[in-house]
């Protein structure tokens, strides 16, 4: 006879909306344990289930099992691994919180779930304190360009070569020719305290209280950057905008965190995307664990792709599809990626991908041309919004396009930028100028 | 002198090793650079955990290669079957280390199926995604100081080539910013492996690729002496059990993916203890599932952290473990610190005791599975 197991992830998250319908979620393990031979054992396969993860006491998966004793792990993109036990009997709910570790402060909830938030706890763990790195050098927000960049090819192209080439000295030619010679967009904080600001903009979302609706604050563009200055170089975001919630459509919040690091030659930035569907993809990403991405992905790849209001999401469930397939056959989502690359000329990554898909699966020399046409036309579109689009760029050039003059040059720009690229990040930030 | 230290012919897939370890520089062109000591030693250590440990029915471990350079050379020794061996090792120097890379490569090119292991213990310099491994005569030729220098990523490009269709890649080396890379923008080492353009014949199958980086800054000068580096004491933890799962229902079975959770615990517990901050780098580069060893649950021990809640509760408790046959596996005095105690995979039950009668005495069972479990025990304030 079955009985019920109602299962969360308790942390505080502050997504700036209070009143979210779902918020996310991520797999948990659930081994039942059996006795074998005077010892329990657990029966494998696991069951898996998506779990949701929030502060809010009355969200709950509730999972019918049969009674016994269990045992629950998941592991949050910040690679905290969670775990507990739990008896369940006949006829009687039972509940099982998973406690995450404590943020900082709420506001700063998602950067530390995704493992964004620098901090280190004291040697003696006995009472769960976090100690704050201090940084020496003041973060200032200077101003938040709006920029032509990649409003249309031929300039989006340019983007490399602008970047890639910047120094110190030319730093205020940079941010000018990228604002057509207009004026940033200064931008309050969301938050702070002595060591951190965090910063929400969005685009059609929330204006005031800290949140920034950049359509309202300045004329539309295609691309969104904020500059971020250091003490001889400045850190160039390249912002996720717009981003609406797959399944609701909201305009959602991109944050924005500058914090000064432990080492001084690290990043200061760091840029997430508060959306309860597939926030959780986006940090897998960042930290590499590419089949727990996949995993996400799988389970939201109807609202991802099929409608594709969102071909930014999309662009990162690409590259969790792309990075996990070993498999020789052929997948409908093969065509998915083919329709970002064919549909979206204003996002990069899906040229990438395409490129990237048809390297990894050749089988004759016409898979690596197709790879080479992708990747050539991916430099074309200008910066992609994901780090990981970057290395895969210049790996792509590299197998497919090193003897040709044209992609030599391509190379080159590339590898400039990707020198000064921050890949710990899912989304594109370069440091440009000397530190 | 050939590089292989240990070989066994295996009929079918199998599993090819390299282990290369770096500490002797006598060509280091100044700066911030220094010699090693740690290297050799992760080097040795991975090397005899490989041919001592490594248990893979599906693919056994066919070969493993050992290039060291060391302040002061040292044989290397292991033992199989109760015997020792104690043999010369070759140092890590690029023209030994090319001939020994491509022989490596050429093993693993003879079966699409076969796994091959890539180890790196010694100086990384990186620009961006450009990683040069600095070999032993690294600046021995001051005007080309990168001779002595492998191109990582050219040569993992070059790998894919090669038909073994599963390859592992740990890089145990600071990636510390280089302008060496930046000035000598086309030239950032030795690939070793070029790609040549060749489609390699694999049914249509993608390499499987596991890349591992250590993340700690600095952290080799905290290896204690004539120990490995902190993260080649990590990645052999985690070979060794801590990135195990039994998910498949056979036997315990060591995955990339759960490696990767498990060096992201120890490295994170291991910045603690070193009071470093974690660098800015991913742990993993491209993470495919490779399933690599397999180990006996038995045979290693799983950290686990015992604490109280409320937290000072600890300060008073008598802590207990107790197998499944109500054995006490481990216990502890009461000490104003959580307990860190290690136990074999399995269920206890644990307990707090307090003579005080300050606090509530609690027992609870618990499972403990690879790679950590934490255990709070709720000790709620006795009423008088």
């Amino acid at each position: 006879m079955a009985t019920t197991l109602r299962l969360r992830i308790h942390t505080e998250l502050d997504l700036g909306e209070k009143n979210l319908q779902d918020p996310p979620q991520v797999y948990a393990k659930i081994y039942k344990l059996v006795p074998s031979a005077g010892q329990l054992k657990r029966v494998r396969p696991p069951r898996e289930e998506l779990v949701p993860v929030s502060g809010r006491p009355k969200d709950w998966t509730t999972i019918n099992l049969d009674p016994g004793h269990y045992f629950v792990e998941a592991v949050l993109p910040s690679g905290e691994i969670l775990a507990d036990d739990v008896k369940l009997e006949t006829g009687r709910e039972s509940e099982l919180t998973l406690e995450g570790e404590r943020s900082p402060h709420e506001w700063l909830s998602w950067q530390h779930l995704m493992g964004d938030a620098q901090t280190v706890s004291t040697v003696d763990r006995s009472f769960s304190r976090l100690r704050v790195l201090r940084g020496s050098q003041s973060t200032q927000l200077l101003s938040t360009p709006h920029s032509a960049l990649v409003a249309a090819a031929p300039e989006a192209a340019q983007a490399w070569s602008l970047i890639g080439e910047t120094n110190e000295d030319s730093l205020p030619a940079l941010i000018g020719a990228m604002n057509k010679n207009k004026n940033g967009i200064g931008l309050s904080a969301y938050m702070q305290d002595a060591e951190r600001v965090v910063f929400r903009v969005n685009v059609d979302g929330l204006q005031g209280s800290g949140h920034h609706n950049l359509n309202k604050l300045s004329t539309a563009a295609s691309r969104y950057y904020i500059v971020v200055s250091r003490q001889h170089s400045v850190e160039l975001l390249s912002l996720p905008l717009p981003w609406r919630e797959i399944k609701s459509h909201r305009p959602v919040d991109v944050e924005i965190t500058v914090q000064a690091p432990g080492d001084p030659r690290e990043f200061y930035t760091s840029i997430g995307v508060l959306d309860e569907s597939l926030g959780m993809l986006i940090g897998y990403l960042a930290s590499g664990a590419f089949p727990s991405a996949r995993k996400l992905c799988d389970a939201a790849k109807d609202s991802l792709f099929l409608k594709t209001s969102n071909p930014l999401a999309a662009a990162a469930g690409g590259y969790a599809l792309v990075s996990t397939d070993t498999d020789p056959s052929d997948k409908d989502w093969h065509a998915w990626i083919r329709n970002l690359y064919q549909f979206f000329p204003h996002i990069p990554d899906g040229a990438i991908q395409w490129g990237q898909h048809c390297l990894r699966r050749r089988r004759t020399a016409k898979d690596v041309e197709e790879a080479r046409k992708a990747f050539k036309s991916a430099f074309q579109r200008g910066l992609p919004f994901y780090s990981l689009g970057i290395r895969w760029l210049l790996e792509g050039l590299e197998s497919t396009s090193r003897d040709d003059p044209e992609g030599a040059k391509m190379i080159e720009a590339v590898r400039r930028v990707a020198w000064n690229t921050c890949f710990a990040q899912a989304f594109t930030i370069i440091r440009v100028g000397s530190e | 002198m050939s590089a292989i230290v240990y070989e066994k012919p295996v009929n079918g897939p199998a599993t090819h090793a390299i282990v290369i370890g770096v500490g002797d520089y006598p060509h280091l062109p100044g700066g911030g650079m220094g010699q090693l000591k740690s290297p050799p030693y992760s080097a040795h250590d991975l090397a005899r955990w490989l041919i001592e440990k490594y248990n893979c029915p599906a693919k056994p471990l066919a070969s493993v290669s050992l290039l060291v350079s060391a302040a002061t050379a040292s044989p290397f020794t292991f033992k199989v079957n109760n015997i020792e061996s104690s043999i010369n090792v070759t140092p890590a120097v690029m023209p030994q280390v090319k001939l020994a890379v491509r022989e490596w490569r050429e093993r693993g090119h003879q079966n699409t199926d076969h796994v091959l292991l890539f180890f790196f213990c010694g100086h990384g310099i990186a620009a961006g995604t450009d990683l040069a491994l600095l070999l032993s005569d690294f600046g021995e030729v001051p005007t080309a100081p990168l001779e002595g220098a492998i191109n990582f990523g050219a040569f993992l490009q070059g790998m894919d080539e090669c038909k073994a269709r599963e390859q592992c890649y740990f890089v145990d080396a600071c990636r510390e910013g280089s302008e060496l890379l930046i000035k000598n923008y086309s030239y950032r080492g030795d690939p070793i492996i070029q790609s040549t353009g060749n489609i390699p014949d694999t049914n249509g199958h993608s390499r499987r690729l596991a890349t591992f980086f250590s993340t700690l800054a600095g952290a080799k000068a905290y290896a204690a002496p004539g120990k490995p580096s902190v993260f080649t004491h990590a990645l052999i933890q985690a070979l060794s059990g801590l990135g195990s799962t039994d998910d498949d229902g056979g036997p315990w079975q060591v995955k990339t993916t759960r490696i990767q959770i498990a060096l992201e615990y120890l490295m994170q517990e291991a910045s603690k203890e070193l009071k470093l901050s974690q660098a800015q780098f991913s742990i993993t580069g491209d993470l495919a599932a490779i399933t690599l060893n397999e180990v006996n649950e038995n045979e290693f021990s799983v950290p686990v952290t015992v604490v109280c809640e409320p937290e000072v509760a600890i300060s008073k408790a008598y802590l207990q473990c107790r197998d499944s046959k109500s054995k006490v596996k481990k216990e502890r005095r009461p000490v104003r610190k959580p307990w860190c105690v290690t136990l074999p995979v399995g269920i206890y039950d644990v307990s707090a005791i307090f003579k005080s009668k300050a606090y509530k005495d609690a027992e609870i069972q618990k499972s403990v599975s690879p790679p950590q479990r934490r255990v709070v025990l709720k000790t709620p304030v006795a009423v008088s």
